[in-house]
């Protein structure tokens, strides 16, 4: 078991690579020129030309990568050109106003999604059945930036119950955590419905309910735990998704978090801002993934006993 | 009496009675009995004729045409969605915005499907370290979340129309291989193949002719719930500032230039919004449907 775990995490190394090469190679390619940044257009051509060579922007591409790799393992990703602030030291400090929201999102997702989810799966084609699969259709509809809009017209300009933006009141967090927990309800609601209606026919339902296990159980305990592997996945992919994906969400609530770096960066044509946040947000969502990928191997013995060889 | 008939009936007469329907037609016959599903193809049909309408007989000048006199009027027969801070009319920008939306989203997954499809079903039928190398690419890409994979390719590439497909679709194109190599090696070690291996197939053909159109189910389902997420992306990325760059009347750049204005005139910010959710519903709707008359198992 513990080598499962340990070469899966092995394997994680050469994709973060492959993943870090990738958005710095993209990045590497947007137009413009930092020195022109800088330096302004006061300085001569030949003395731009130093600053590249000081600053080691002439080296090919492979070297600039791996000197950034290099600092990327000290936690040291440059300073932005830009704001000339430490990106790994900014990203840190986002970090937390991110991790709120997705922890919060996730949780209305849950709390809206599974009961839901189970309920439209035991009531299979009845009106609960179907009035589910058509809130759960929407949900997976709506653009998330538009919900945001709209929350803030109806609940904080109109009725005025919640600030519209930033993150200075304990309430703040919540219109932000409901525009990014609806959707990731829907999918989960989808996910435990269709998980639900694979398992609940099955035999061993048939004898626990034989035995006179009240229904209750049976849906929760017999059933329930047996569909929540997809249920995880999804739930997984969405915090991991959350922790990056809430980039729009964050924009419009002006929530200080990842998100609103990052486009902020894309504003101001931050590209070393930009690249760092990129790198590290999808690590840590790749960390996140993995992390609830392994949990259900622990949790379920099926997959538990496939690798304790 | 009735009975007797049925007993006396050729077997000719038989087999034309419960002809066997080919696979499209038996789709078509589940999907028509999902009513959500029909709802959605009527909807997205209508969308697209309105959006092959609104650009053939909407001068595209008069979209994008500053007139101040009629800044910000609100919704009323003349402008059903009133005007934005320029004095264009909101609802004919909307009319001829579908065509980016619709043909962004369709391009985007044609995108995906072109690149993951082949890439599945080589991975598929080849295995080994090829279909290794494949899949360890899809999953570099696919550990990259959606929208900042598709920040990195449209910073790089800059703003635009097809940027904007790429970006989008190459996103999905990891999800697209991995349905398409789950299904041909669900057919690759079955008879039909070996028999057109002995006639003396090409690989190519034997993957294109023979493999591909038996794995087509999971593949279509897949690409239908891909349009409707390619579009929100699509918008979400011009949300941002990354998509087609203004004046262009795209329901993103729509809904992102009436942000400031949502305070007092909101009419601006929900109609462009519906748009988009009307259309990507009708679409997931479609897909549902699919995915439904496709996997009978399903149903039960």
């Amino acid at each position: 078991m513990y080598k499962y775990v340990l070469k899966r995490l092995l394997l994680l190394i050469p994709i973060m690579i492959a993943v870090s090469f990738i958005v710095y190679f993209f990045i590497d390619l947007a137009p413009g020129d930092i020195v022109d940044v800088i330096a302004g257009q006061q300085v001569s051509v030949e003395e731009k030309e130093l600053m590249r060579e000081e600053m080691g922007l002439n080296d090919p591409l492979i070297i600039r990568y791996f000197r950034y790799m290099g600092g990327l393992l000290r936690g040291d990703l440059g300073i932005s050109y830009v704001t000339n602030r430490d990106v790994f030291g900014v990203y840190i400090s986002r970090l937390p106003a991110t991790l709120q929201l997705a922890i919060a999102s996730t949780l209305i997702s849950l709390i809206i999604g599974i009961p839901l989810g189970i309920n439209a799966s035991v009531h299979q084609n009845s009106w609960i059945d179907s009035s589910s699969t058509i809130l759960g259709l929407i949900g997976i509809s709506i653009p998330i930036f538009w919900l945001g809009l709209m929350m803030i017209l109806l609940f904080a300009l109109k009725l005025g119950w919640f600030p519209s933006i930033g993150n200075d009141e304990p309430l703040s967090i919540i219109l932000p955590a409901i525009t990014v927990g609806s959707g990731q309800a829907a999918l989960i609601l989808r996910t435990t419905r269709s998980s639900m209606l694979e398992v609940i026919r099955q035999d061993y339902l048939r004898t626990a309910r034989a035995k006179g296990v009240a229904e209750k159980l049976v849906i929760l305990k017999h059933a329930f735990k047996n569909a929540l592997i997809p249920i995880l996945t999804v739930i997984g992919t969405q915090f991991g998704v959350s922790l990056g994906g809430a980039v729009v969400t964050e924009t419009i609530f002006a929530w200080p978090g990842i998100g609103r770096l990052m486009v902020d960066s894309i504003n101001n044509r931050d590209n070393q801002m930009l690249t760092g946040a990129i790198i590290l947000t999808t690590m840590l969502s790749s960390i996140v993934i993995l992390m609830i990928d392994l949990a259900y191997s622990f949790v379920d013995p099926r997959i538990k006993a496939r690798y304790s060889k | 009496m009735e009975k007797d008939k049925i007993n006396y009936e050729t077997s000719e007469s038989v087999s034309q009675k419960y002809k066997k329907r080919s696979q499209l037609a038996e789709i078509w016959h589940n999907f028509k009995k999902n009513k959500g599903a029909v709802i959605g193809l009527i909807l997205l049909v209508t969308i697209i004729v309105v959006a092959i309408i609104a650009n053939s007989t909407i001068d595209y000048n008069k979209i994008i045409k500053h007139d101040v006199t009629l800044r910000l009027k609100s919704p009323s027969l003349e402008h059903p969605f009133g005007t934005d801070q320029y004095g264009r009319d909101i609802y004919l920008r909307i009319l001829y915005g579908a065509r980016y939306s619709l043909s962004i989203g369709f391009a985007a997954v044609f995108v995906s499907l072109a690149i993951g499809g082949v890439l599945g079903i080589i991975a598929g039928y080849y295995g080994g370290s090829i279909e290794n190398i494949i899949m360890r690419i899809c999953d570099v890409f696919s550990s990259i979340p959606s929208l900042l994979l598709a920040i990195s390719v449209s910073t790089a590439f800059g703003a635009g129309t097809f940027v904007l497909m790429f970006s989008v679709g190459l996103v999905s194109v990891p999800a697209f291989a991995r349905v398409a190599r789950a299904s041909v090696m669900t057919v690759v070690d079955s008879e039909f193949i070996e028999a057109a291996r002995a006639a003396g197939a090409t690989k190519s053909r034997i993957m294109f002719t023979h493999i591909l159109p038996n794995s087509f189910a999971p593949i279509i389902v897949q690409a239908t719930m891909r349009v409707g997420s390619a579009i929100t992306m699509a918008s979400s990325l011009s949300f941002l500032g990354l998509g087609i760059p203004a004046p262009a009347p795209e329901w993103g750049g729509i809904l992102s230039e009436s942000r400031s204005f949502i305070r007092d005139y909101s009419y601006m910010t929900l109609f462009p919004g519906l748009a988009i959710v009307i259309t990507v519903l009708s679409i997931n709707l479609i897909g549902d449907g699919l995915r439904d008359a496709m996997d009978p198992k399903l149903k039960r």
